[in-house]
């Protein structure tokens, strides 16, 4: 079915079942097959992104993105991490404070605050 | 209830002549305090752990049969990975690296079914431990109501461990976690996952050094080589083992490698075990789709609007303060009857003598001061715990979060130093929401400066004297009274400025804090909570309060004059000569000994200068009325024939008990709360010597001007 060595293959999605695009066409596996199939990463974890990254604190109340880009140290970065904002993730920004700083957004069922400071860092891609 | 057959049952350590230890660990809002209040009801005992300013809660529940379980309540926690003293206790209790608590023998686990991703976080790093593991899913209701469907069994079959689905709030569940923490055996946690390559040969050289130098069981080793590389044990605190050189070298040896290939490996097993927690909770949660606002989005619509929010905080603001000033009134009277006829009860049944005086107007007098304090507090306590319990106080930090950092402050000290415009005290032990130490202790140090409602004696007095009769409007009055209370505020957040720039420079605080969902406030959570604290403040504060008013009535009392009036008494004692000799040192504040006699007394509480006033002046007042002490202040005279209490003397003296710090129920807490009398001392230094200047200036420059 072409996934033979040195193909290109993208992961879409994996839970039980692994889903990978692969030449334009769409692959189900089982876990258990997938299991067996040995990959190298390559470097860039996204494809090209569909529309332009920003940062988080540029968001409009209510839009909804995907995080992109995490700095990498950072103790505030860390613990965000920790508490479920990764590369990949989506989220939602509520709102912000009365008085301008921090804003409030959801992600993974819950809602957090953060510092516009923090944001800054962060950058997202838009959704919808 | 028989073990499903995929968990196999494994031998706990040999504790079968007592019954197993459990440690209680979870999420920031997710119903642990509730469940550990259901499980062990009034059966608590808080206290600290040595050489930490965090606290120790262990509480006794039973089991099935009847046996008492011990449990302990370790603070709250999103990871393993500690960043605050706080959760640095709960990592290292649970991996059995603290000396004076040993590892515990199971391990229960809340989770919080309304956002289970987040909570599996915590259980995936705890599940490493290799322990055994009962886990509660909490909220179960909540989950329900936002439309998602949780196949418990399913978690149970993906986990290998026991999950009882719990609605702690109404009690529903306790029954069969009960049964489950009385089992015998409860299985370990078969928890395989696959490190992720890039830093697998890391953790197995952390892991080995962990066992060979610090002597570590393989699995806890693991575990623990797994969060040195997220924390690199960067928080570590008093009372816990430190860990062999060797691991630390091994450790920095690894990083300084990794930052030189660009490896941002912290990330890289946080997304690993993410990924995994992403692949349970698939097939454990079915969420009914997209539902609309929740009740919570719509009050929260209102609670952070820009008109109405600001609405709301000021009216749950005053409703506070007003209940504190009338609420209070009438248990206030009554504690005040009942001590008099303490007094009269002991002076009518015991000898005339000094013991006698030592015990009335000693002890008495003092304690009877203090517990007079105590409706106050307690109704700010149960306000405070109000607000948490309903999620506003998260609210209240998310709105004015901005204002704070102007300061170099976190939005949570917002609640502890509006509390503070009451009493202090509630103010400083409510700063325990506040991770951060610095921050934490800056709050701490500036909160006596916002104007407590026991300067207000002092600045009726004073103002009364200052603007004696009718002739001068009420606004006048009451501008000044604003004054006063403005120049406390700022003064708080000027030190506060100053500190964070200074002596308890650190980083600006994170504002990383969940909102949590608004629920019915749990008035039993509430209601335990004031009473503890309340307990906490009279142990602390009735010990040292009781051992000064002793030393201050010796003062006032001794030596003694038989023959003279109790004015002449007072200023002829030891306190009296302390108010000469302190003299020259408040003479160029614009104040003489007398008014030194009542610095010395209001040391102890501040409301106790204008009683002393009286007795100076030999003028009795009541509260009602200070005509006749006023009078008989401003016929008072200096030496020279000049009147003593001129209007400038008067500003001059309100500005003094703006700043200085005269309250020992406020040292003795802020001694609890930092585990040390360096910080007590320091503030009383600092704000005295500040009341001092700005008195200072205040009177020289009226002088200057032209003013008397």
């Amino acid at each position: 079915m072409g996934l033979g060595e040195s193909a290109f293959v993208t992961k879409i999605s994996g839970t039980s079942t692994i889903l990978c695009q692969l030449n334009g066409t769409r692959i189900a596996l089982s876990h258990d097959a997938a299991k067996n199939i040995l990959v190298e990463p390559l470097v860039s974890r996204s494809a090209p992104p569909a529309m332009p990254t920003v940062s988080l604190s540029s968001l409009a109340v209510g839009s909804s993105a995907t995080v992109r880009e995490f700095p990498k140290s950072g103790a505030a970065f860390l613990r965000l991490r920790e508490m479920g904002l990764l590369a990949g993730t989506r989220i939602t920004l509520i709102r912000t404070a009365p008085l301008g700083d921090p804003i409030e957004i959801k992600v993974r069922g819950y809602h957090l605050t953060l510092r516009k400071s923090e944001a800054d860092h962060v950058l997202v891609e838009k959704t919808e | 209830m028989a073990l499903p057959a995929h968990i196999s049952p494994a031998a706990t350590p040999a504790a079968s002549s007592r019954t197993p230890t459990y440690a209680v660990v979870g999420n920031p809002n997710c119903g642990k305090s509730t469940l550990f209040n259901a499980l062990t009801g009034l059966k608590q005992k808080v206290g600290n752990y040595p050489g930490v300013t965090v606290e120790k809660k262990v509480g006794t529940t039973y089991s099935q049969h009847g046996q008492p379980i011990t449990v302990i309540d370790l603070p709250g926690t999103y990871s393993l990975a500690a960043r605050s003293p706080d959760e640095a206790v709960t990592r290292d209790v649970l991996l059995g690296r603290r000396a004076d608590t040993p590892m515990p023998d199971r391990i229960l686990c809340i989770l919080d079914a309304t956002n289970l991703e987040r909570n599996l976080y915590l259980l995936h790093q705890i599940l490493d431990l290799g322990r055994p593991v009962i886990v509660v899913l909490n909220m179960m209701d909540l989950a329900a109501q936002a439309g998602l469907n949780i196949r418990v069994a399913r978690l149970e079959h993906e986990l290998g461990v026991p999950v009882i689905p719990c609605e702690a709030v109404h009690g529903k569940g306790l029954v069969e976690l009960r049964v489950a923490m009385s089992r015998l055996e409860v299985p370990l946690a078969r928890h395989a996952w696959d490190v992720p390559a890039a830093i697998a040969p890391a953790v197995s050289e952390l892991q080995a050094s962990l066992v060979a130098n610090d002597g570590k069981s393989p699995l806890i080793a693991r575990a623990e080589a797994l969060l040195l590389l997220t924390d690199q044990d960067s928080v570590r605190v008093a009372g816990s083992v430190p860990l062999h050189a060797k691991t630390h070298e091994i450790l920095q040896a690894w990083q300084k490698r990794w930052e030189g290939e660009g490896t941002d490996w912290a990330a890289t097993l946080v997304n690993s075990r993410y990924d995994a927690i992403g692949t349970i909770a698939a097939e454990v949660v079915l969420a009914a789709g997209e539902t609309g606002p929740t009740r919570s989005d719509k009050i929260d619509a209102v609670v952070t609007h820009p008109i109405w929010g600001w609405a709301i905080l000021g009216a749950i603001m005053t409703a506070m303060f007003v209940s504190i000033f009338t609420l209070a009134e009438y248990p206030m009277n009554f504690i005040d009857e009942h001590v008099a006829a303490l007094a009269d009860f002991v002076k009518s049944s015991m000898a005339e003598g000094d013991l006698r005086d030592l015990i009335t107007d000693g002890a008495i007098a003092g304690v009877g001061g203090v517990i007079i304090f105590l409706p106050q507090i307690l109704i700010l306590f149960f306000f405070i715990g109000l607000l948490e319990s309903t999620g506003y106080m998260a609210r209240a930090a998310f709105i004015m979060d901005r204002l704070m950092s102007r300061v170099g402050l976190n939005g949570k000290s917002f609640i502890p130093l509006l509390s503070s415009y009451a009493c202090a005290i509630p103010g400083i032990m409510a700063t325990r929401t506040i991770e951060q130490p610095k921050d934490r202790l800056v709050t701490i140090l500036v909160a006596p400066l916002m104007s407590c409602s026991a300067r207000l004696p002092v600045y009726l007095l004073m103002i009364a004297a200052l603007v004696p009769g009718d002739r001068v409007p009420v606004m006048t009055k009451v501008g000044i009274m604003l004054a006063m209370y403005a120049l406390g505020t700022f003064g708080a957040f000027g030190f506060a400025w100053l500190f964070k720039r200074t002596l308890l420079r650190g980083a600006p605080p994170l504002m990383i804090m969940e909102l949590p969902p608004y629920h019915f406030p749990r008035f039993r959570d509430v209601l335990l909570h004031m009473v503890e604290r309340g307990w906490i403040f009279l142990r602390r504060a009735g010990t040292v309060i009781l051992a000064i008013s002793i030393v201050l009535w010796f003062l006032s009392a001794y030596p003694k004059f038989p023959d003279a009036t109790a004015s002449e008494q007072l200023a002829q004692s030891f306190a009296g000569r302390a108010g000469h000799v302190l003299e020259p040192v408040i003479e160029p504040l614009g104040f003489n000994w007398q008014v030194g006699i009542g610095l010395i007394s209001s040391f102890a509480a501040r409301e106790v200068f204008v009683s002393t006033m009286g007795v100076v002046f030999n003028a009795e007042s009541d509260e009602e009325d200070t005509t006749p002490l006023r009078d008989a202040m401003l016929n008072a005279q200096w030496p020279d024939g000049s009147p003593l209490f001129t209007p400038l003397t008067c500003i001059s003296l309100m500005v003094f008990y703006v700043f200085a710090m005269q309250c020992i129920s406020t040292i003795a807490i802020v001694r609890r709360e930092t585990n040390s009398w360096r910080w007590p001392l320091f503030q009383i230094g600092y704000m005295t010597g500040t009341a001092w200047i700005v008195s200072f200036i205040v009177y020289q420059a009226g002088r200057a001007l032209g003013f008397q």
